[in-house]
């Protein structure tokens, strides 16, 4: 079976959150999306070290933006979601959304808030 | 948080914690998201955001990833070895636990050591330009060669009388102030009763050498060195304050020193002290004193050196006076010179060798640790030798691999080094109570920037030291040979183990060094305190009664105070009273000059410790009398004149004969005194000296003082003490008691500097010869357990366990014996620098050394037995099945 196959959670967080950010997705704007969207207070090194990670499995790239003032004059890194990436994120929803097939009713009760947490 | 980014604290810790290739994105997010919340939230919110950020860093984690994303290479810069370090030392806890701990010990012991030494000898007196301050006295020719270095001392600082000093300041010398002190006590009388106080008596010179001024008043002036000037008392500031409660009105209030009005002129600084410690005030001289005669020579002189003279000019210049002065006065002043000592020199003289021994010592333990470190961590680094060769693998090169040891090693030596200087300073305060009360300047030890600079010279020092033998080892493995070999070629081969058992040679040979020097100082002072002293001190209390002078002003008077405080503290039951003007071992002691009549009839000059006794002194001292008669209550004022003497009196003056029968005498103006008895000699001036000739005269018959009480003590000693101070009230309510002290207790105090030394480095050489049976227990296990499977084929191949156990511990042997061998040779000249605190010990006696080598033979062996025993078990089968 191929790695892809392993997305983690927080890797399948990180890499939705790039893709939600299309040219947008650098560090400081991923940590923001993953606290307002998903809930998550992530560690900006966590998200680096994720995303470094998948990286080296060929499935986000990043690139060197401009130095900026507002950043105290340091340059960005924005990553973009590559095909691999993208497939191993179809191939993990897919197998969860199997998985749950035809217990939504039986979990209703308690499951948003477990998932969120 | 200043500015618009994160504050320097933060961005300080950003940099040391990300990674040099992440930094600039990682630290530009925070920035950006910090200054967005400040905008939205306030900078309170941005604060704790940022630091919620930074606690979840997780440096390590962040290194690992992220080194291999970005292509860095795996071996980067020194912050990429520290963190190596630091990752490679958690996974080793109890490693860096011990080696911290250990060099926090050593390191905070030698600099707490240090912090004495810079307190007491190195630290500037607190005075204005101390080096510029110096002693001077006579030298008295009698003295001046003596063999006895206590009277040695004492006659090359000869005190001085006023006329001899009154020439010295007319005449032009080095010295651009100067005047004279001499020790005082005084009774303080006042409405609460009578108090004993303690100071100098000095001329205004002495302060106007000091270069201080008063804080309150004024100190001493030329005018009240003036005959007839009013008396006149500076306080020192500690007795102002805990006397007078700091009241500032003080100055110009009159007080009654001995019955006699001294006006308040003035109050010295905190801390102030002319030349010596503890001085509670100072007065002039009285009239008397100011007139004195030329042979009332009981002066010391304090100056300050005029730019660009020194001690040898100055000495020149005081010699020269005084060789004046003794071909004008040739019968007080004969053939006395001069001597100068550096004020500084003078007050921790006695303790300089001693210091710095003990510096040495601890400095040798210190080094002993180093060994041991040095050789765990060499034996570490062979056990991480495959993560070396697979480093050198991928192309680490030889210095890389040095670097990454030294930083790992220099990482536990900073740890332990700050814990221990942090040690130092936290152990000061119990320090200076566990010092000897009678090492000079303790106030003065601190944890100043020299302290600092030496603890952490120190720690730099053993950081390298302890890094370097594991270091070149971690060089000097080529990977091919460490990844090829199984198990023992590789062990640091048989030239790592040679070095380390070279390092455990050198550990045992310095251990030897120190068990030797405990070993003498041990013996020194348990004979020290062995010696018998000639007198009994078991329930002996001293206390001095010096009548009050208003009460009792003349010579008929005090011999009734002395009659009437007799009859009353006989009546205290169960013991036993006498008298004397001085008590053996507590530091007092008064000589003088007699004129002896010889067995030939002939005249000899003698100098004769003089002790007024009342006439029971000897028996209630338990000084056996072993020839004539003891002195008797019928050698009163009007019988014939008469003394008892000792046996060192008898030897010198009378050698193979009798002193009984003949005669003695002050000088030409006074009588006759016959020796009726000869007393067995007592130990005076200290437990280390012998006894000098010694003159006991019958109060009655002597106008000397006799004050110095003495109780002799069945059961309770503080009760009867109680009952002697009622008993003095009683004969005067206005003469206090002072200085109550237990002769036992005294005596061990006068040997505390020798008691203290030679705890110390009994201890030290304990815990050296601790760190030796470590050193070589690990030394030899690490052997054994390289060599298991060799020894797995020896047994196998038949031999018996008796042999390999022989073996192992030949090679435990093999490292004491060339350490023993080693250590005599070095200790040999070294312990000559023991010799000067030694007493009644040969350092060259040979039961010493051999049963240190026994001592030393026999932990080697210990600490080689339980390897031996390990090896001697080998399991054949098991240990070449599992290869």
């Amino acid at each position: 079976m191929a790695k892809t196959d392993n997305l983690g959670e927080f890797e399948q967080l990180a890499l939705l959150a790039v893709m939600r950010l299309g040219d947008d997705a650098y560090g400081a704007r991923i940590q923001e999306e993953l606290e307002v969207i998903a809930g998550r207070d992530a560690a900006i090194s966590a998200i680096y070290i994720t995303l470094t990670r998948l990286e080296s499995k060929g499935m986000v790239q990043s690139e060197l933006g401009d130095p900026t003032e507002e950043r105290g004059g340091k340059a960005r890194r924005y990553f973009r979601v590559e095909p691999a990436g993208v497939a191993a994120l179809v191939e993990t929803r897919e197998r969860l959304l199997s998985m749950w097939s035809g217990l939504e009713d039986a979990l209703d009760t308690r499951g948003t808030s477990a998932h969120g947490g | 948080m200043g500015g618009d980014g994160p504050g320097p604290g933060i961005r300080a810790l950003l940099r040391v914690l990300v990674p040099g290739g992440l930094h600039d994105e990682l630290v530009g997010d925070l920035t950006e998201r910090y200054r967005r919340i400040r905008a939205t939230r306030g900078r309170r919110a941005a604060g704790v955001w940022i630091w919620w950020q930074v606690v979840r860093l997780k440096p390590l984690a962040l290194r690992r990833s992220f080194g291999r994303g970005h292509g860095e290479t795996a071996m980067g810069g020194w912050g990429s070895d520290l963190r190596h370090a630091a990752r490679s030392l958690r996974k080793r806890p109890g490693f860096a636990a011990i080696v911290v701990l250990t060099v926090a010990v050593a390191v905070g012991s030698t600099t707490t050591v240090f912090s004495v030494v810079n307190g007491v000898l190195l630290r500037p007196l607190s005075l204005p330009e101390p080096d510029r301050l110096v002693l001077a006295w006579q030298t008295h020719p009698e003295w001046i060669d003596h063999p006895n270095s206590q009277l040695r001392g004492f006659g090359q600082r000869f005190p001085l009388s006023v006329p001899t000093y009154d020439d010295w300041a007319a005449t032009r010398t080095g010295l651009e102030s100067m005047g004279i002190f001499t020790g005082g006590t005084w009774v303080l009388q006042s409405a609460d009763g009578a108090e004993v106080l303690r100071g100098q008596i000095a001329t205004s010179g002495a302060f106007a050498a000091s270069g201080v001024g008063a804080a309150l008043g004024r100190t001493l002036l030329p005018q009240d060195d003036a005959v007839g000037a009013p008396s006149v008392a500076l306080l020192s500031h500690e007795l102002w304050r805990d006397r007078f409660g700091s009241d500032r009105d003080i100055v110009g209030r009159v007080l009654s020193l001995y019955g006699i009005p001294h006006t308040v002129v003035g109050v010295m600084p905190s801390g102030f002290q002319l030349a010596g410690q503890g001085a509670q005030l100072w007065t002039d001289l009285s009239d008397e004193d100011k007139l004195g005669e030329r042979d009332s020579q009981s002066y010391t002189v304090l100056g300050r050196l005029r730019p660009g003279a020194t001690l040898e000019s100055l000495e020149a210049d005081l010699v020269a006076i005084q060789e004046r002065l003794g071909v004008e006065y040739p019968d007080d002043q004969g053939d006395n010179g001069a001597h100068v000592e550096g004020l500084q020199d003078y007050l921790v003289g006695s303790v300089r060798s001693t210091l710095w021994f003990l510096l040495g010592a601890v400095g040798l333990v210190l080094a002993i640790a180093c060994v041991n470190l040095a050789n765990m961590l060499s034996v570490a680094g062979l056990a991480r030798r495959r993560e070396l060769a697979v480093k050198a693998a991928l192309g680490a090169g030889r210095g890389r691999l040095v670097r990454g040891m030294l930083v790992e090693s220099a990482c536990l030596g900073i740890t332990g080094g700050v814990i221990g200087v942090g040690l130092t300073a936290a152990s000061l305060g119990l320090l200076t109570r566990v010092l000897p009360a009678t090492l000079p300047r303790t106030d003065a030890i601190a944890v100043d920037a020299r302290v600092l600079a030496f603890g952490l010279l120190l720690t730099l020092v053993t950081s390298v030291l302890v890094g370097v033998v594991p270091a070149l080892q971690a060089g000097g493995a080529s990977p091919r040979q460490t990844m090829d070999a199984t198990s023992r070629g590789l062990a640091g081969g048989t030239a790592g183990q040679r070095v380390r058992t070279a390092l455990v040679v050198s550990e045992v040979a310095m251990a030897f060094l120190l068990l030797a020097g405990a070993m003498l100082l041990g013996t020194s002072f348990a004979r020290l305190w062995a010696v018998d002293r000639g007198f009994d001190t078991e329930g002996l209390v001293t206390m001095r009664v010096v009548p009050d002078r208003l009460t009792w002003p003349e010579q008929d008077d005090r011999t009734r105070f002395v009659d009437e405080l007799r009859g009353q503290l006989a009546g205290i039951p169960g013991t036993e009273v006498s008298a004397t003007s001085q008590v053996p071992l507590t530091g007092s002691t008064s000589s003088t000059t007699f004129e002896i009549e010889r067995a030939d009839g002939a005249m000899e000059d003698g100098t004769l410790l003089i002790s007024v006794v009342l006439p029971d002194y000897l028996q209630v001292m338990r000084i056996p009398l072993l020839e004539g008669r003891g002195l008797l209550e019928s050698d009163r004022a009007d019988a014939p004149a008469v003394a008892v003497v000792n046996q060192a009196f008898a030897r010198r003056y009378f050698p193979g004969g009798s002193p009984v029968g003949h005669r003695v005498r002050d000088d030409e103006d006074t009588p006759w005194v016959t020796v009726v008895g000869v007393a067995a000699d007592v130990r005076h001036q200290g437990l280390h000296l012998p006894a000098e000739p010694t003159i006991y005269l019958p109060s009655a018959q002597n106008g000397r003082a006799v004050t110095q009480w003495l109780l002799r003590v069945r059961g309770d000693l503080q009760g009867a003490v109680e009952l002697a101070r009622n008993a003095v009230h009683t004969v005067s309510a206005s003469t206090p008691v002072a200085r109550v002290q237990i002769l036992d207790e005294e005596i061990s105090r006068s040997v505390a500097v020798p008691r203290f030394r030679m705890l110390f480095v009994v201890g030290l050489s304990g815990m050296a010869t601790l760190l030796a049976l470590l050193g070589i227990y690990g030394v030899v296990a690490f052997a054994v357990s390289q060599r298991t499977r060799e020894l797995a084929v020896r047994v196998a191949l038949g031999a018996r366990s008796a042999q390999l156990l022989r073996g192992t511990l030949g090679e435990g042997l093999f490292v004491s014996v060339v350490g023993v061998v080693l250590g005599s040779a070095v200790a040999w000249p070294a312990t000559r620098l023991v010799s000067e605190f030694l007493f009644d010990v040969e350092v060259t006696s040979l039961g010493t050394w051999i049963a240190v080598a026994v001592v030393v033979t026999s932990v080697a062996l210990l600490a080689s037995w339980l390897p031996a025993r390990r090896a001697a078990r080998v399991d054949p089968v098991t240990v070449l099945s599992s290869e």
